[in-house]
C-alpha cells in the first residue's frame, strides 16, 4: 500500500509534468498566394513609389518575340529535355559571344572561338510578346562580367568533361556530343573545327564561372585572362535590341549545340 | 441638442452594462493553445505577382496579398510566428535599382520574428549586406558562419528565444557553403563551419541551458541532394532536439512537411514554401 508521502511525490510529479506544454496535434497547409487572396491597399501604396521609379527605367521595350524563350535553369544535373528546349540559353550565349568578339576586334585582342555559361545563371524565362529592359534584368540579375580566357587543350578537355558530367551547359561556337551513360563527351566541334587537345584556345565566359562558380573549377588553370568590363546583362540587352532592329523578330537558333550519343 | 443628450444617456447605460460583464481576455478566445508558424523563403525581390502570361507562375505571389493574409492570421490567432529562411535579395530589377532596401523595409514592417541569410543576400558583397542590415532591426540568425571579423559581427545572432503562452521557443539558423556559389571576395572574412556540428551545439544550448520546449531551425542549406552534400533531410536525421526545420535555397514546393526520424527516434518536420512568395508556409501546433 502506498503511504501518504508516496502519493504526495506522485502528485508533485504529475503537476510538474503537466506544466510542460504537451503537443496534441500538428496540422499544416501552405497557402497559395494567388488572385483569390485579398490585396492590402496600404502595402500597394507603400510599394508604389518604388514601383513607379523602377518602371520608369525598366518598362522600356527593346524587342518582341513570337515564341516564349525558355530558361533551362537547373541546379546540378541538366536533363536532356531541358537542355534541348532551352532556347533562351542558346540565344543568350550567342549574344555574349558576339559581344566578346566585337570587343576583342575593337581592342585588338584574339577573338574568342566559343563561350561556356552556366544554365543556372539565366534566371527567368521570357514570355511571347514585348521584351522589356526589365525582362532582361530578370533573366540576368547578376552584375557578372564577360572575361576572355586562354585555355590549354588539356584544360578545355577537362571543361568538356565537366559539362558532360552535368548533362550540358549554355554554349555558343561549340558543339558537343555527350554519352549520358559514361558521362563523357564523344565528339567536340570548336568553331568549325574538330577539337584538338594539343592546341590552345581563346574562349569567353563570365567572371562568376572563372572564379569556380557552379562547379566550373577548370578555369583555375587558365593561361591568360582578360577582363572586358562588359556586363553579361549589357551584352544581352544589346543583342536583343540589335537583332530586333535588324530582323524585326528574335530568332533563337533551333539546332541544339549539345547532342546525345545514341 | 435633444439627440445629443439621448446619445449620452444611452452611452452611459451601455457603459454601465459593460462594467458588470466579467473581464474577458479577448486574446484568450483566439486559439491560445495553438502556435501558428508562418514562413517564407527565397523571396528574391518578387514584390509583385508574376505577370499573367508567365509560363510557370501566372499571377502568383505579391506582397500585398502576402501582407493581408499574414495580418488575417495574426488577427485570428494569439500565438503566431513569422519566419524567413533567406535569399530575400536578387531576382527582379527592384534589387538592381534599390539594392535591397525595399526588401528589408517590408520585412521590418511585417515584424518578422526571425530571419536568416542566404547566398544571394551576399550578392552585392558582405560589406553591403552589413551596411544595409544595420539600417533595420529585424532579428537575423545564423550559427555556422564565423563572422567575428566581418561587419556582420553584431548584426547576426546564433539564436533567439521567444515565449508564446506557456511555450518557450528557441530559434536558430544554418547557412549554405558559399564556395562555388559566390566569388570569395563577396564573403571576405566569413568562415563556413559544418552546419550539423554547430547546429547541434546551439540546439543543446537552447534545450539544456535555456530550457526551451520547442526548437525551430531556419535553414538555407536546401531540401535534399542525392550527393552527400548536407541538406535539411540529412540535418534532421543526424541531430537531436530539433522539432521543425524551415528550409530554403532549393525552391522546393511540398504538399505537406516531410517527417524525418532523428537520432533519438523522435519526429522532426521539414518544410519549405517554394519561392518568390508563391506560397506562404503554415504549420499549426496545438497544445
Amino acid at each position: 500500500m502506498l503511504r501518504f508521502t508516496n502519493w504526495l511525490f506522485l502528485g508533485i510529479l504529475f503537476l510538474v509534468a503537466s506544466c510542460k506544454p504537451q503537443l496534441r496535434n500538428i496540422e499544416s497547409k501552405n497557402f497559395s498566394i494567388d488572385h483569390t487572396k485579398q490585396s492590402d491597399s496600404l502595402t500597394t501604396e507603400w510599394l508604389k513609389s518604388y514601383k513607379d521609379s523602377m518602371e520608369k527605367s525598366m518598362n522600356i521595350s527593346i524587342a518582341k518575340t513570337s515564341i516564349p524563350l525558355k530558361s533551362s535553369r537547373a541546379k546540378g544535373i541538366i536533363e536532356p529535355e531541358i537542355q534541348q528546349n532551352g532556347n533562351l540559353a542558346r540565344i543568350c550565349s550567342d549574344y555574349v559571344l558576339q559581344s566578346a568578339r566585337e570587343w576583342s576586334r575593337n581592342n585588338s585582342f584574339p577573338l574568342p572561338v566559343f563561350t561556356v555559361l552556366n544554365h543556372n545563371g539565366f534566371r527567368n524565362s521570357i514570355s511571347e510578346g514585348v521584351i522589356t529592359k526589365g525582362n532582361i534584368f530578370e533573366v540576368m540579375p547578376f552584375d557578372n562580367e564577360i572575361v576572355l580566357v586562354q585555355l590549354s587543350g588539356k584544360t578545355v578537355d577537362s571543361l568538356f568533361q565537366y559539362i558532360s558530367s552535368i548533362g550540358g551547359s549554355a554554349v555558343s561556337g561549340l558543339s558537343l556530343e555527350i554519352d549520358l551513360n559514361s558521362k563523357q563527351y564523344t565528339d567536340a566541334i570548336v568553331g568549325v573545327n574538330k577539337f584538338d587537345s594539343r592546341q590552345t584556345y581563346w574562349m569567353c565566359t563570365s567572371d562568376f564561372l572563372l572564379q569556380g562558380g557552379d562547379g566550373y573549377i577548370q578555369f583555375a588553370n587558365a593561361k591568360k585572362v582578360i577582363k572586358t568590363g562588359i556586363l553579361v546583362r549589357d551584352a544581352l540587352l544589346m543583342g536583343f535590341e540589335n537583332e530586333f532592329q535588324r530582323s524585326k523578330q528574335i530568332n533563337p537558333q533551333l539546332q541544339p549545340r549539345i547532342r546525345y550519343a545514341k | 441638442m435633444q439627440s445629443r443628450r439621448k446619445f449620452i444617456k444611452q452611452s452611459a447605460v451601455f457603459g454601465l452594462g459593460i462594467a458588470f460583464i466579467p473581464a474577458i481576455d479577448l486574446k484568450a478566445a483566439k486559439n491560445s493553445n495553438r502556435l501558428i508558424i508562418l514562413h517564407t523563403n527565397d523571396f528574391h525581390s518578387r514584390f509583385e505577382p508574376f505577370p499573367e502570361n508567365h509560363r510557370k507562375w501566372p499571377n502568383k505571389g505579391g506582397i500585398s496579398r502576402l501582407t493581408s493574409l499574414i495580418e488575417k492570421v495574426r488577427d485570428e490567432n494569439e500565438h503566431v510566428l513569422l519566419l524567413d529562411s533567406g535569399d530575400v535579395f536578387q531576382g527582379t530589377p527592384y534589387f538592381n535599382i534599390f539594392k535591397g532596401h525595399p526588401e528589408l523595409e517590408w520585412i521590418q514592417k511585417m515584424n518578422y520574428d526571425a530571419t536568416t541569410i542566404g547566398n544571394h543576400d551576399f550578392d552585392l558583397g558582405i560589406d553591403h549586406l552589413a551596411e544595409i542590415r544595420s539600417n533595420y532591426q529585424t532579428p537575423t540568425l545564423n550559427c555556422n558562419y564565423k563572422i567575428n571579423h566581418t561587419g556582420l559581427k553584431d548584426l547576426i545572432k546564433p539564436y533567439k528565444i521567444i515565449q508564446k503562452g506557456s511555450l518557450k521557443i528557441g530559434i536558430t539558423a544554418v547557412g549554405i557553403e558559399l564556395l562555388g556559389l559566390l566569388p570569395p571576395s563577396s564573403y571576405n572574412g566569413l568562415t563556413y563551419q559544418d552546419p550539423t556540428g554547430e547546429l547541434q551545439k546551439t540546439v543543446n544550448t537552447l534545450r539544456n541551458n535555456e530550457g526551451c520546449d520547442f526548437v525551430i531551425v531556419l535553414s538555407h542549406l536546401g531540401y535534399s541532394y542525392e550527393s552527400n552534400k548536407i541538406d535539411d533531410l540529412k540535418l534532421a536525421k543526424n541531430t537531436t532536439g530539433i522539432d521543425l526545420i524551415l528550409g530554403g535555397h532549393t525552391h522546393t514546393f511540398l504538399d505537406k512537411p516531410t517527417k524525418v526520424i532523428n537520432q533519438e527516434g523522435k519526429a522532426v518536420l521539414v518544410n519549405q514554401a517554394g519561392w518568390a512568395g508563391i506560397e506562404l508556409g503554415q504549420i499549426i501546433f496545438t497544445y
